[in-house]
């Protein structure tokens, strides 16, 4: 079993000041899953904060053979969920995309690179909501598959297919924001 | 290999984490395939470029912000009682209507004696009114905020936290069991009963006097946990009357950050 499910079960057990270490392993990674869904920092750090609240409100519902990083992205998810019921519409708290960082050392000489991060965070941007999710928790957060399937609830095969069709479609959308042919211009 | 069946495999294959012999598979396929070659190459470009996307830091306040909520958390929620198994959360049921002290036993067993009595004479007497059956569901509402309002002022936190607890059996209360619940919302020295204060007043908000009254606490309030439950409950109610509250603690300076946050967006959400 992992530390942070020992820590959870600690956590659950009663020694909620055992929640600081699991704050501290992965308050960063969900920070940045719910930057690149909201664009905005302020909410991300919001939304942060509650999916804590939560795992000490339901720490009760956590279980023995429980994954701790698929039960925090489930919570995560429900907690995003439930901040756009809250705020109805969405789109008031996106900021611009291409506000956003990059790994770019020097945007100044590295124009093209920029260029296309600015690309494929709006491609990002442009993504279902479904889509957008099942990439960051795959290719940012490195989750397997089997974690990824107990939050979206459904099988590893369908995972697999979930995460190539969301690939597939952000490769369209940045190509077409790129103005190069999509895949199936590519083709002819 | 069909190109459906390569085409799953194309994250596998860019991650690098599938076995030798798959990949030398797909290989060997789109040596031969030029759509699946042409998608793995769009997609490997793609993959790369991905590298980019830098994990951003989040703001320093971010940690403070978690510490309060955590220490907030473990000296005001944790005192209250820990979520019993069932045939604790059964028998803490039944409890709630047996008081400790003999006067409130007195009067719980008066108030059965009475039920007792008018099912009896109910069962015995063919025309008996209706109204006297109402009038004696009266008393009994009566009677139990009677033992509440005398809960709500034991010396025992425990004991007026199951005072305001009982609020959730009695519809329609008076004024008077109101207005005891709003003195404990604004001046009980425990933490937890304040917070149940909150949620017990929060379901007769129907009362634009109770709304008023939950509007007038919010500056009396000192914890920042019973802070941020009131205006969480005042921006549910959509209540205008707190902007003035909600505008002197976002500009308190001695509120602290979480606090004044969850102002500021209530201010938004109200206006």
């Amino acid at each position: 079993m992992s530390d942070d499910h020992q820590l959870m079960i600690s956590v659950r057990d009663g020694e909620t000041e055992k929640l600081g270490k699991l704050f501290e392993a992965h308050h960063k990674r969900l920070y940045n899953f719910f930057l690149h869904q909201t664009g905005s920092r302020q909410t991300s750090e919001d939304l942060v904060v509650d999916v804590f609240l939560r795992i000490l409100k339901y720490r009760h519902t956590y279980k023995d053979e429980g994954s701790f990083s698929a039960w925090m992205y489930t919570i995560a998810r429900h907690t995003r969920i439930d901040y756009y019921k809250e705020h109805n519409d969405q789109s008031e708290f996106m900021e611009e995309p291409d506000t956003l960082t990059s790994n770019v050392p020097d945007p100044g000489e590295e124009y093209e690179n920029m260029d296309d991060i600015i690309l494929l965070r709006k491609a990002m941007a442009e993504l279902p909501e479904d889509r957008r999710e099942v990439i960051l928790m795959s290719r940012f957060n490195h989750m397997p598959y089997r974690e990824i399937g107990e939050v979206l609830g459904c099988t590893v095969g369908a995972v697999k297919v979930r995460i190539y069709r969301a690939m597939k479609d952000l490769a369209e959308r940045y190509f077409r924001l790129a103005g190069e042919k999509s895949y199936e211009m590519r083709r002819n | 290999m069909k190109c459906e069946e390569i085409r799953v495999l194309i994250p596998d294959y860019l991650s690098e984490t599938l076995d030798q012999q798959v990949k030398s598979r797909i290989d060997e396929h789109t040596l031969s395939c030029a759509d699946c070659r042409r998608e793995i190459d769009a997609l490997a470009l793609v993959w790369s470029k991905m590298e980019g996307l830098s994990e951003e830091e989040p703001g320093p306040a971010i940690r403070t912000r978690f510490y309060t909520m955590l220490e907030a958390y473990k000296h005001g929620v944790e005192n209250a009682p820990q979520r019993p198994s069932m045939f604790e959360r059964l028998n803490e049921r039944l409890r709630v209507w047996w008081p400790r002290q003999p006067v409130f036993q007195f009067c719980v067993t008066a108030i059965f004696l009475i039920v007792g009595l008018t099912i009896g004479l109910r069962v015995n007497t063919v025309s008996r009114s209706t109204g006297e059956l109402e009038r004696l569901n009266k008393e009994m509402t009566e009677m139990r905020q009677l033992v509440t309002l005398s809960l709500l002022n034991q010396p025992i936190a425990s004991d007026r936290l199951r005072g305001v607890f009982m609020s959730r059996d009695i519809p329609e209360p008076d004024d008077r069991y109101l207005a005891a619940l709003v003195t404990t919302l604004n001046s009980d020295p425990n933490v937890s009963v304040r917070l149940a204060a909150v949620d017990a007043l929060q379901r007769f908000s129907d009362s634009s006097d109770v709304r008023t009254d939950l509007v007038a606490s919010l500056p009396r309030q000192t914890s920042p946990l019973v802070q941020i439950s009131l205006i969480d409950t005042l921006v549910r109610l959509r209540e205008k009357r707190a902007v003035d509250a909600f505008k002197i603690i976002a500009e308190n300076p001695r509120s602290i950050e979480p606090v004044k946050k969850r102002a500021k967006m209530g201010l938004d959400t109200i206006y």
